[in-house]
């Protein structure tokens, strides 16, 4: 009990401080409308590439953009954490009886609100603009369901970062860095049909790849469980291995 | 009362070299307020750290109201408050959320947590500042709010890093009558550091002088003073080829005299203890008249702390 006490203490503070700074949720929900128009229009005589398996590119293009929010959202989410450190009230947390894993995850699932809110944007503004949501309602749950996790595991190797240095530098300098390899060693944007063996090779152990795969079926429609399943093994192993690791560099940060 | 607090060797080495704390031994007995008094950087507040459970000795033990840090952390975080040196507060919410989220940790929820925020606000006098932003606050107000959330938990002892440090001189005196309430009113033992002389002297029953990680000198600060008997007169002498010698020179022909207790290589000169300060003056300058000796400045003072801190570690502590 005391447990998601804790959880439900730390998700509420992260919540609130996201909700009382209003240029981040203008921004934060801008950011996708912006992305969606912008490569759109970029990229709109793309559905001409073979590969892309819908004659509509926004609908080929939605995941892709869900997938760039989640890692340009969780990438910087360890930040949070070197405040807390410097102004020295994340050791008066750790003086408290609260439960340390409760830190970690409680400010995990506070970023999934905003995500989430980011995610329906998309699905909103992209029906707008010509997106059928094959799979409905049940679709854009588990649409949240893959890039929560997705998220978890992102969102945690920056905590990780963030505790190990201290430092808010190294993760907005390897953030940045990793950022548009990650998205590009991935189908989020080009289909990976047509790109070179090497990069088909690496999207292997992308994560981006297998979110991407994910929510483009449920998107179009056009899988079945099967495919599904290496989807969810790699991004359950990625957000456990997320959460995990941020959870380790806590405890180590904090002795 | 009994003992409260025991450290016994409390070790502590970053990556396998720096000794921050080096052998910490000390005993603290309930209902006292006890100092580390040390210059920046003599591990006060890594010693800390092992006491709150934030960070595990390399070597050695305390044992705290009964409970072994090594082992009973959970028990330990029960019954202690930490106020720590920096701001310590989320500067984006209220004072009262501030309190509110503190409780939460320490599992008071409901009506007690409500009750348990306005008494500290009411104590702390926080009433017109507990609904703003705490990022608004000035430092005084932020540091009152900051020791509130410590004590969230009704803690039988309250660690004060550096209680109030950059803080001037009005809202110190004003952070002192608080601690000395809570102290009194409320039986707290207090374990506080600094470096402010005037702090140490004002506050503490008993201190420890802490230097480079390791205790050089315990006990009650009205002994620690005692002991440094009356006055101390302090020589200056011109910072020319001269300057050694007329220091050991005057040493010589000064430590042969009845007047003195002790004396002290100072940087810029001697520091004599003497009993009577205002009748000795006079001598000392005869004597080192009449052995062509030029002094630069002579002064007198009531021997304080920092002559306790010189006498023990060789350094002046004041800033």
């Amino acid at each position: 009990m005391t447990f998601l006490s804790d959880i439900s203490n730390t998700f509420g503070r992260f919540l609130r401080s996201e909700i009382r700074t209003p240029q981040i949720v203008i921004f934060s929900l801008a950011q996708p409308l912006f992305w969606l128009l912008l490569f759109g229009q970029l990229f709109e005589k793309m559905v001409n590439v073979p590969g892309i398996s819908t004659s509509n590119y926004i609908s080929f293009l939605a995941p892709g953009v869900m997938v760039m929010i989640v890692l340009y959202s969780s990438t910087y989410g360890g930040m949070s954490i070197v405040d807390d450190i410097s102004s020295g009230l994340l050791d008066k947390f750790l003086v408290t009886p609260a439960n340390r894993t409760a830190f970690v995850i409680g400010s995990l699932l506070a970023s999934l609100v905003s995500l989430s809110a980011q995610i329906l944007v998309v699905f909103g503004a992209a029906s707008l603009m010509g997106l059928e949501m094959e799979t409905g309602i049940a679709g854009v749950f588990l649409t949240m369901f893959f890039v929560g996790l997705l998220s978890f595991g992102i969102a945690g190797l920056s905590k990780a970062l963030a505790l190990a240095t201290k430092n808010a530098q190294p993760v907005v300098i390897i953030g940045s860095f990793v950022t548009m390899p990650l998205i590009f060693l991935s189908g989020a944007l080009m289909p990976l049909e047509t790109a070179p063996d090497w990069i088909q090779t690496a999207a292997k152990f992308n994560p981006i790849e297998y979110t991407v795969k994910a929510v483009r079926y449920l998107v179009i429609g056009n899988g079945s469980l099967n495919d599904f399943i290496p989807s969810i093994l790699v991004l359950t192993a990625f957000a456990v291995f997320g959460v995990a690791i941020a959870t380790l560099a806590f405890r180590k940060a904090t002795n | 009362m009994g003992e409260i607090i025991r450290a016994e060797n409390l070790t502590k080495v970053y990556s396998g070299k720096f000794k921050a704390v080096d052998g910490i031994s000390v005993s603290v007995n309930e209902g006292e307020i006890f100092g580390f008094l040390g210059p920046n950087g003599s591990g006060k507040t890594t010693t800390f750290r092992m006491l709150t459970t934030l960070s595990k000795p390399t070597s050695g033990s305390a044992i705290i109201a009964g409970y072994d840090i090594n082992k009973d952390a959970r028990k330990i975080k029960q019954i202690i408050g930490y106020s720590c040196q920096q701001v310590g507060l989320d500067l984006k919410s209220t004072g009262r959320y501030n309190l509110q989220l503190f409780g939460r940790y320490y599992h008071v929820a409901g009506k007690e947590l409500k009750k348990r925020v306005d008494e500290l606000i009411e104590l702390f006098e926080l009433e017109s500042h507990a609904d703003r932003l705490v990022g608004t606050y000035s430092g005084g107000i932020r540091k009152k709010l900051e020791i509130a959330t410590s004590l969230i938990n009704r803690p039988r002892i309250l660690f004060l890093d550096e209680p109030t440090l950059g803080l001037d001189i009005k809202v110190r005196v004003n952070l002192w009558d608080y601690t000395q309430e809570l102290n009194k009113k409320d039986g707290v033992t207090i374990f506080l550091t600094t470096h402010y002389l005037e702090e140490a002297e004002k506050l503490c029953n008993n201190l420890a002088i802490i230097e480079s990680g390791r205790i050089v000198k315990t006990g009650n600060v009205e002994e620690l003073k005692n002991e440094i008997h009356g006055d101390v007169v302090s020589l200056t002498f011109f910072k020319n080829e001269k300057f050694a010698e007329c220091i050991e020179h005057s040493r010589q022909i000064l430590s042969g005299e009845s007047f003195l207790m002790d004396i002290k290589a100072t940087e810029k000169g001697l520091n004599l203890y003497v009993k009577e300060g205002a009748s000795t003056l006079p001598k000392i300058l005869k004597i080192l008249d009449g052995c062509g000796i030029t002094i630069e400045t002579i002064s007198l003072a009531k021997a304080s702390l920092d002559d306790v801190f010189l006498k023990h570690t060789g350094n002046r502590i004041s800033v």
